[in-house]
């Protein structure tokens, strides 16, 4: 075919233009994971009894507050790349911050006390299901995410994919804090971080697969 | 703008002006298949038009249609390196290829050129010539000092001695 006869048919199908805000999909999408992968803490992993012990606690509130500010920085990075011609952004710098903010947090508690306790505040009372969990729950929403990607043009399908898995993790990281007792800072930084790491993995095997366009 | 905001004539416009910039943009780093631009320029036209929901006016027009540009370059030459390393240089199976075909052809020649042996020179020479190595009549004659209707006539003689004795026509 000529490509002029392709521009004319083109042209004839411009009226269709789709009004479709990139902004407003990544919302729905994530509305919809979020929704689901609470109705899943809920029903199965089930509410913290002591929750309401925990929120007079001023280590809940950082962890929430950190895991807010991972997901806020994040959000753009994703939405970035799922747009052609435009970096990262300075969303990565920041997700970058806050994980190395978690660790020095970290680091900083474990070296005021002795290795025994310092193991015992990274291990807490659940590590075995606590990456496993974080994980299962931002199926959901890696899943809406990746969604909302394959409807947008990600020119970097690897990169948008981790960003997605990584964002994945840090929401369902908030969601399992409705039933995680643990707020050590070493724990969060191990076992927390693990589990969007291995989202983040899992988004970008998905994304170079999946958000192919 | 108006482009994207349903205005057939100035889409069609603005993406004649884009072809153009593509062919330029494509054609520098397609230099080793220039064969395959025109159908690269269409390919991201194509996404181009499928795409353009994702441009929005906060960014410039030229990084995001290179953009595409080059994904879709990107995409067409792995997919075109992945078809070469599929493709099997037919050079590296040429010997088990045609290895029979070869002796065949050694063997006929040595049955021809036995055949030959038992005709005498001055009708041997002139087929030999013409018939095997692709000489005319007049260099035939030249070569033999054989006039060239006398090659003519030898040729046909020595043709028609091997037909009559191996009962085949040439």
């Amino acid at each position: 075919m000529k490509t002029n006869d392709l521009i004319a048919m083109l042209a004839t199908e411009a009226s269709a233009t789709p009004t479709v805000s990139p902004l407003r999909r990544c919302a729905q999408a994530t509305a919809a994971g979020v929704a689901i992968s609470l109705a899943l803490v809920l029903t199965i992993w089930g509410l913290n009894p002591e929750l309401n012990a925990l929120a007079y606690t001023q280590a809940f509130w950082v962890k929430v507050a950190w895991l807010v500010l991972t997901c806020i920085f994040a959000m753009p990075v994703v939405m970035h790349l799922a747009r052609p011609g435009i970096a990262a952004g300075k969303g990565v710098w920041g997700v970058a911050a806050a994980l190395v903010g978690m660790a020095w947090l970290a680091l900083m508690q474990v070296a005021a006390v002795d290795a025994d306790t310092g193991m015992q505040l990274m291990m807490g009372g659940s590590w075995e299901v606590c990456s496993a969990s974080i994980a299962a729950l931002s199926v959901p929403l890696l899943a809406a995410l990746l969604w909302m990607l394959r409807g947008m043009a990600p020119t970097r399908p690897a990169l948008a994919g981790a960003s997605a898995g990584l964002l994945a993790g840090a929401i369902a990281g908030l969601v399992y804090s409705l039933h995680c007792p643990e707020t050590a800072y070493a724990f969060l930084a191990v076992w927390y971080v693990a589990g969007m790491a291995v989202m983040a993995g899992v988004g970008a095997l998905l994304g170079s697969r999946l958000l192919r366009w | 703008m108006q482009a994207l905001a349903g205005h057939a004539p100035s889409y069609e416009k603005a993406l004649s002006a884009i072809s153009g910039h593509l062919r330029a943009f494509l054609k520098r780093r397609l230099y080793s298949r220039p064969q395959d631009v025109e159908d690269l320029v269409q390919e991201t036209l194509l996404a181009i038009h499928q795409k353009r929901h994702t441009y929005q006016s906060d960014q410039p027009l030229t990084a995001w249609v290179y953009a595409i540009a080059r994904y879709k370059l990107i995409d067409h030459l792995r997919a075109h390196s992945r078809r070469v390393s599929k493709h099997d240089d037919i050079d590296d199976w040429a010997e088990q290829l045609w290895v029979d075909n070869d002796n065949e052809a050694r063997d006929a020649s040595r049955d021809v050129h036995q055949l030959l042996s038992e005709l005498p020179d001055k009708q041997r020479l002139p087929i030999e010539h013409t018939k095997l190595q692709g000489l005319s009549i007049a260099e035939s004659a030249q070569l033999t000092g054989q006039s060239e209707a006398a090659v003519k006539v030898n040729i046909h003689r020595g043709l028609k001695a091997l037909t009559q004795k191996f009962g085949v026509t040439p």
